[in-house]
Order: C-alpha cells, then structure tokens, then sequence
C-alpha cells in the first residue's frame, strides 16, 4: 500500500508553472527522495502536499484518502507530518518542552488546564528525546543550541506526532559533515523502528543516494526520473540535467 | 533507558510561586493587624490590581496577544457588583461569581472577532471596543449613571471595612492566582508560550490556533472581571473611567515594569506603579505622568524583562541567589530582549 | 433634512475628517514604513496646539503675523522633537519586539504629557483665528465659517503634497521600498536609519500642521494628545495599516459618521465610530483598502 500518492499535481502562479504535473507514489515504510536543481519546484511540492498552499489541479491521497488542500494542522493529525527547510522551532522553550508540546497536540491535550496532565507528555517526550540523542540538551532553551541540534530538535517536532509520513525539507543543510551523518542514521533508525515512512528533498547527493529506495528527479516543475537510485543515477536526462550543475549539486 | 531526575531547577519551579503566595499572604494578614488604615486601602487596591495585571498578561507574557481592551472585563467585572446591587438588590455574593462569568462571555464575544485579525489590528481592535463600552457606561446614563458611576454601599457590611476587606480581598485574589499558576502550569500554559514563540509551529504540529487564542482570552477576562469586582470591594463605586483604553494600558505597564516572562511579575509591578502613584508622587500628580513616562522609557530600553528579569539575572549567592531561584521557578523562559 | 443643513452637516463632516487626515497619514506612515504603532503620536499634535498658543500668547504677536509663521515654524520644531524622541528610543528598539515598542511610546505619550503639564500648565488654553480668515460665508441660505474651509484647504494641499512625495520622488520610493523589502533597501545603499528617522519626522510634522490648525477652534490641554489618536487609529485601520489613500477615504468616513452621530444620536454619537472599525474589521480583516504603502 502506497501511504502517499501524488497525481498530475499543478501549481501555476499566474503564467508560471511551479509544479507542473507531478505524479509519484511513496511505499510504506520506505525512504524517498525528491532531488532537483534550485528552482525545480521541490518546495512548492512539499508546500502543496503539506496543504500550505492549494494546487492549482491534481490530488494528493493519504493511505488512500483525498486530502488535497487541507490546512497544516489537519494534515498534521492525518499522520503527515513536515519538519521546515528553514528551522522553524520555538526559541525560547526548552527543547523539552517544545517536544512536549507536539506530544500534547498529538494526543489532543493541548487545551487540558490541568497541570498534572503534564506528565504524561513529559514522559514521552524524555523517551522521544533519548531515541535522537537529545536527551542531554533536554533543559536546555531551544534558540541556544547548535545549528545541527536545532536541525534535529527540527526534526524531532515532526516526529513526536508520530507521523505514519514524514516530510523532511532539506534536512541537512547547512550542516557539518559529522552532524550530517547523525541526522543521516537518525533518519535511518525511524524507518526501522518506528514505522515512519520519510519522504525528503535534498541538494546532497552523498546523502541521498547513500539512504534512498527511491527517488523522484523533478526538473523545471516536472518529474524526469522516478525509481531505485541505480536506475535513476544511469538516466541519461538525469545525467544531462545534472552534467551542468554538478558544482550546485 | 536513562531515568530522568528531577533537576533542583524543576522542583523549584513547581513550588516557588506557591509558597512565595503562601508567604506573601501570610504576611499582609499579619501585618493587617498594627499597620494604619491607609496601608490597608493600598494593599487592597495593589491586590486587586495585580490579579487585572497577572490575568492581562496570561495573554500579553505567556500568549503574546498585545490586548489594549482587557478593561472591559475588570469595568463589566466593577459594573455587575454596582448595577447588580443599584438596579436588582442582588445579593453581592452571587454578583461576586457572576462577575467572572460575565467577563468570559464577554471574552467569547469580543474575542471570536477580534482574534480573526492581524496583530496590530488585534491591539486597536482590542483598544476600540475598551473605549466602545466606555463610552456606554459613559452615556447610558439610565442604566449606567453615566459619568457619575455609581455609589453606595454595595459592599456586604461585613468587609466593607479596612481590615475585613483586604482579608476578604486577599482570599480571592490568592485563590485566583493559584488558579491562574495552575494554568500557566498545564498543558495549555505550555501551548500558549509555543503560541507566542512560533504560531506557524504550533499549528503545524497539530494545534487549532484560533481556538486556543480563544481561550485564553475567555480565561483572561473571566479573572480580569474577577478584579474589577475585588476593586469595587475596595473603592465601593464603579465608574466608567474603569473601562476605557488607558485603564486597559495599565496591567500591560505593570507586567513589564515587574516582568512580562515572570508569573509574578505583574504583581510586583502592580506594588511598585500603585506605591509610585501613591506615596512617591502624591505631592505633585502633574508630575506622575512625567515620571511614569521616563520610567517606562528607561524600562523598555535598559531592563525589558522588569523587575523579575533583572533580579533573575543577579541570581547568585546567598539570599538573593536564593530568592532569585524560588522566583525563577515562575518564569516562562525569556532571555534578555 | 433641508439642504442647507445637509450641506453643513458635510463640510462639517470634512472639516473634521480634514484634521483627522493629517494625524491619520502620519500614523499609517509610521506604521507602513517602521512597523511601528505610534501611541504618542497624538502628543505631536498636542505639542503644535501649545507651542502655537505660546507663540500667539508672546509679546511679539501684535506687530507679526504670528499664525502664519507659526504654521511653519511650529511643525519644524515639534518635527524636531520627534527627531530626538526616534533617534534617542525608537532606534535601539527596532527589530526587537512589537509590544516593547508599544510599550515604549506609551511611555513617550506619558513623558510629552508631562513635560507639557510643567510647560504650559493644566489649565485650558485658546487662541483666536486669524482675523484673514475669519467670518463666515453664505451659501444656499446657510452660512459656515471661512476657518474651516482653511482647514480644508490645508489638508487638500498636504494630501497632494504627499502624494507628489511618494509617487514622484525618489525619497517617496525609498519609502515605499521600505515597506516591502527594508534589507533589500539597505544592500542598495540607502541609508534606512536616516529614512526612518525621516519618515518619522514627516508623520510629526503632519500631525503638528494639524495642530497649529486646530488651535483656533478647539480647547489647548493636554487632554489632546489622546482626544484624536483612538480616532485616528480608527481612521487607520478603516483605511488599512500604510495606505494613505486609504487614511484619506477613512477620515472621511469617520469624519461624516462623527457627524451624523452627533445629530441624530448625540448621546452614542462617539460609539458610531467604535461600531463602524469594529463592522469595517470584522467583514473585511485587513481594513478597506488593505496593508502596503501607497
């Protein structure tokens, strides 16, 4: 069963074409790649599954349902969750607390004005913490951390609504080699042992091709290539596209 | 699995505003007894007024709504207890707990319209409906005595006097700012800071935005009419000057000077801006609004987090360092602006 | 209604949505180029009443023409006030967040209240037209006083004035520039600091102009610093936050509703205004015209 499928999905801004017509489907339980150059429409895809902006034509199905245009917060608890290329965390909570929060909201507590209620969300979100490695920098005031712990604190906040599909924007940028690679296991460990499927987009290539079953090379709005990396690194319109550009791959 | 202690941090930060409360009310019972009567009436008045500031900055310190109208409640909050009585010959305990119910519906009203909006519009929104009932209260003048307010003995014998007010004053006040720690403690305490750090993310994780905007200004007006009714047992009049946009400016002016990211800060801020007003500048008013003007000046500029802020700050050793981590348990995380 | 009395009500009407004009365009300003709600922004045109009672009250008032020169003079000096005030408590502030920047004219609304208070004093001031302006004029029957026509006329020449800044200046498109990319502006090369602190004078200059006018048929307190802001901000967020065609459509909009209350309901005619920002909101969230300088 595909988890997310994607048909003939348009975003045109007056003339312009964004997305023109993308279609691809995302396995369960899989890591799945959508790469381009700059400019090739890969955030507009993302905003438009996400519901942040509305396609122009075309659907987006979830476990087989129409979602297409719903709002954030309502794809958020259909179990598609998306973690922001700019980091887009709470500044002034605590890394605990910012991962509590989305626990609650998970789990529709958000509104309880009862103070004890609070355990329960700290206790998950402690086990949450320790499964990414957080755990040391849980009291830690969240805008105080490292590039690479807020891009993983980034992360963490999508997880915590347990997401059957997670959307990664650009997960490693502007990370160090080292931080890379710990973000590159993390995603890793949740496909194993938390059934999340993740859907990402990247710029790197080593990382990609390193981790994905599958990729979707989108091009100008289009998709030129879809399938196992080895098929889609021999593609010759991938090649071409990417012959160019291999400096700002 | 690591097992998590609780850090001496977190457990100061449960206890330290109770007990603070706990000491603070034990205290101004104690001293009821030998201070003059003058005292008594201010402390009244500090209590009342703090509990408007405390509610106020739920949403202003905690939600980051900038509300420029939460007068409406405290004056609807002073009106029932004066027109409950003037008009109805209601008795002032029902009156007493129809108030807050009043102040939240009034909230529903007010705030399913305004919190559609923007910020800036929300301030102006907020500051036009202040000044709205104001001018009602100001006009009405059959049902409201207009420009007169009204006066009389609305209060109950039994604490219209100094000492039983402020006794009767300090009880509800000390219960409602428990309530209202208690929320800042719950989960929704935790939703309306991640509100006012990230509305993006917080709703991106799942969060109806609108609807716990909606809350907790309900909750915010419900406690601030709470106040308007404990000011009335104290000055024993209502009038419309209670509800127009200036009075709505002042429990935002006592969060910051005591500190908007503290839970108490609005109290302590409603000491320092009563005892100014009071005792500091009596002698000359037309020199309070100079002061008050520098003040805050001078306050936004160089100690933005208030009072609170700059002693969390000087935490260190000893007393100080002490006290500065009991308060510490009531902030909500700012760092210097 | 006759039409005479009809035609009174409307240059009533505008007499008032002229003096709200010239606050209400320095306020969007403010707000559309700095982002900034300006609390104080009433005490500019309170400061141009009192420095214009000063100046006329001075032994100097017989043998020159003292109105006139006031209405240069005085917007230069409150502008300058306005100066100190943005350089010395706005500047630091800038980027930091909204709600301390509030905060910090509302505390410049309490210092110039003050200041003014120790200045001129509690009491009641006024002054008198100018007698070249004075009396009335017929028309249709009716008869309205020539001042207001003046008033008029001043708010006319300031609104095309403004006009020709922004549409046809270079300043005037570096103020517009602000609004929608202030980095971008800076990267250009334009001084943004000097642009602020320019475009805050001009707000104060407008709203002293107001000032100075309204002195001759309007009570000088200090009470006039927030008599005409919660107008203003009306005004404002009718016509939508940095629009100044907008803040024009507005002042006239509450100018005319001002009036029509006045004579129809003249105990409620102030909570028209209160009702008509909170219908003009509740239906359309971003104001008539919409945010963005124009």
């Amino acid at each position: 069963m595909n988890v997310l499928t994607v048909d003939g999905l348009v975003k045109a801004f007056g003339g312009f074409r964004a997305v023109d017509g993308v279609s691809f489907e995302v396995e369960q339980g899989s890591i799945h790649a959508v790469i381009g150059p700059n400019g090739a429409g890969k955030t507009t895809l993302f905003n438009l599954i996400t519901g942040h902006l509305r396609p122009t034509s075309g659907t987006v199905l979830l476990q087989g349902k129409d979602v297409t245009s719903r709002p954030p917060n309502v794809m958020s608890r259909r179990g598609l969750t998306r973690a922001f290329q700019v980091t887009n965390i709470f500044p002034n909570l605590t890394v605990l607390e910012s991962v509590e929060c989305a626990i609650d909201a998970r789990k529709r507590m958000s509104g309880s004005l009862l103070p004890w209620r609070r355990r329960e969300g700290r206790e998950e979100a402690l086990e949450l913490l320790d499964a990414v490695g957080l755990s040391e920098m849980a009291e830690t005031i969240a805008s105080t951390l490292s590039h690479g712990d807020q891009r993983t604190l980034e992360v963490t906040l999508a997880l915590a609504t347990r997401p059957q599909i997670l959307l990664l924007d650009e997960p490693t940028a502007g990370m160090s080699p080292w931080e890379t690679e710990r973000m590159i296991k993390l995603v890793r460990e949740l496909t194993r042992s938390r059934d999340v499927t993740v859907l990402f987009c990247e710029h790197d290539m080593d990382t990609v091709f390193s981790i994905s079953d599958r990729l979707t090379v989108m091009h100008r709005g289009r998709v030129i290539a879809d399938g196992p990396p080895e098929q889609v690194r021999a593609d010759e319109q991938v090649i071409s596209v990417y012959l160019g550009r291999k400096e700002h791959a | 699995m690591t097992v998590h202690k609780p850090s001496a941090r977190r457990v100061g930060e449960f206890w330290g505003v109770p007990v603070t409360l706990a000491l603070g009310a034990a205290l101004i019972f104690a001293i009821s007894f030998v201070v003059p009567t003058t005292w008594l009436f201010f402390l009244q008045k500090v209590l009342a007024l703090g509990l408007f500031a405390v509610a106020t900055n739920l949403l202003v310190g905690y939600g980051g709504m900038v509300s420029f109208g939460q007068a409406v409640f405290y004056g609807l909050g002073a009106y029932m207890i004066a027109l409950g009585w003037q008009h109805y010959g209601a008795p002032f305990w029902l009156l007493l707990m129809l108030a807050p119910l009043l102040g939240a519906l009034a909230a529903l009203v007010i705030g399913a319209l305004a919190l559609r909006t923007r910020e800036f519009y929300f301030a102006l929104l907020t500051l036009a409906f202040s000044q709205l009932f104001y001018t009602i209260a100001n006009k009405w003048y059959d049902f409201t005595n207009g420009a007169n307010g009204v006066f009389g003995p609305m209060i109950p014998g039994a604490i219209a006097m100094p000492r039983p007010g402020l006794w009767f004053i300090l009880a509800v006040t000390m219960l409602a700012l428990l309530a209202l720690w208690a929320i800042t403690i719950s989960p929704f305490g935790l939703t309306l800071r991640a509100i006012r750090e990230n509305q993006q993310r917080v709703e991106a994780v799942g969060v109806n935005l609108y609807r716990h905007k909606l809350y907790a200004f309900v909750l915010s007006g419900a406690f601030c009419a709470l106040a308007g009714a404990l000011f009335v047992v104290h000055d024993q009049s209502a009038y419309p000057e209670l509800l127009d946009w200036m009075q709505s400016g002042e429990p935002v002016l006592m969060a910051l000077i005591g500190g908007l990211y503290h839970f108490l800060g609005p109290l302590v801020g409603a000491f320092i801006f009563v005892f100014a007003h009071d005792y500091l500048v009596a002698a000359s008013s037309d020199t309070w609004q100079l002061i008050l003007g520098l003040a805050l000046v001078l306050i936004v500029l160089f100690a933005p987090n208030g009072v609170l802020g700059l002693w969390r700050q000087g935490g260190g050793g000893g007393l100080k360092g002490l006290l500065g981590r009991v308060f510490q348990g009531g902030t909500h995380e700012r760092p210097d602006g | 209604m006759t039409s005479d009395i009809l035609l009174t009500q409307i240059l009533s009407g505008l007499t008032s949505a002229s003096l709200l004009f010239l606050v209400a365009t320095g306020l969007t300003l403010l707000f559309g180029a700095l982002q900034i709600i300006n609390i104080a922004h009433g005490s500019f045109y309170m400061l141009g009443a009192f420095i214009l009672a000063s100046m006329l009250g001075s032994s100097w008032a017989a043998s020159l023409p003292m109105f006139w020169i006031a209405l240069v003079v005085v917007p230069l000096v409150v502008a300058a006030v306005g100066v100190v005030m943005e350089v010395l408590v706005l500047r630091p502030l800038y980027g930091k967040e909204h709600l301390l920047q509030l905060l910090a004219t509302f505390g410049l609304l309490y210092l110039c209240n003050g200041v003014a208070l120790k200045i001129w004093g509690g009491e009641f001031r006024s002054v008198s037209i100018p007698a070249v302006l004075g009396g009335r004029f017929q028309f249709f029957g009716g008869t309205f006083p020539v001042y207001n026509l003046f008033i008029m006329g001043v708010a006319v020449t300031v609104g095309l004035f403004l006009w020709w800044l922004l549409q046809r200046t270079q300043l005037g498109w570096r103020i517009r520039a602000a609004v929608e990319d202030r980095e971008m502006l800076a990267v250009a090369g334009v001084n943004v600091r000097m642009l602020f602190t320019g475009v805050f004078a001009l707000g104060a200059v407008l709203a002293a102009i107001a000032g100075v006018v309204v002195g001759p048929i309007g009570s000088i307190t200090t009470g006039l610093s927030t008599q005409i802001l919660v107008e203003a901000f009306i005004v404002v967020v009718i016509g939508g936050l940095g629009s100044i065609p907008g803040a024009a459509v507005g002042a006239i909009i509450i100018g005319m509703a001002e009036t029509a209350g006045v004579l129809w309901m003249p105990e409620f005619a102030s909570a028209f205004i209160y009702v008509a920002m909170i219908l003009v909101l509740a239906l359309r969230p971003s104001g008539l015209m919409g945010a963005g300088i124009r």
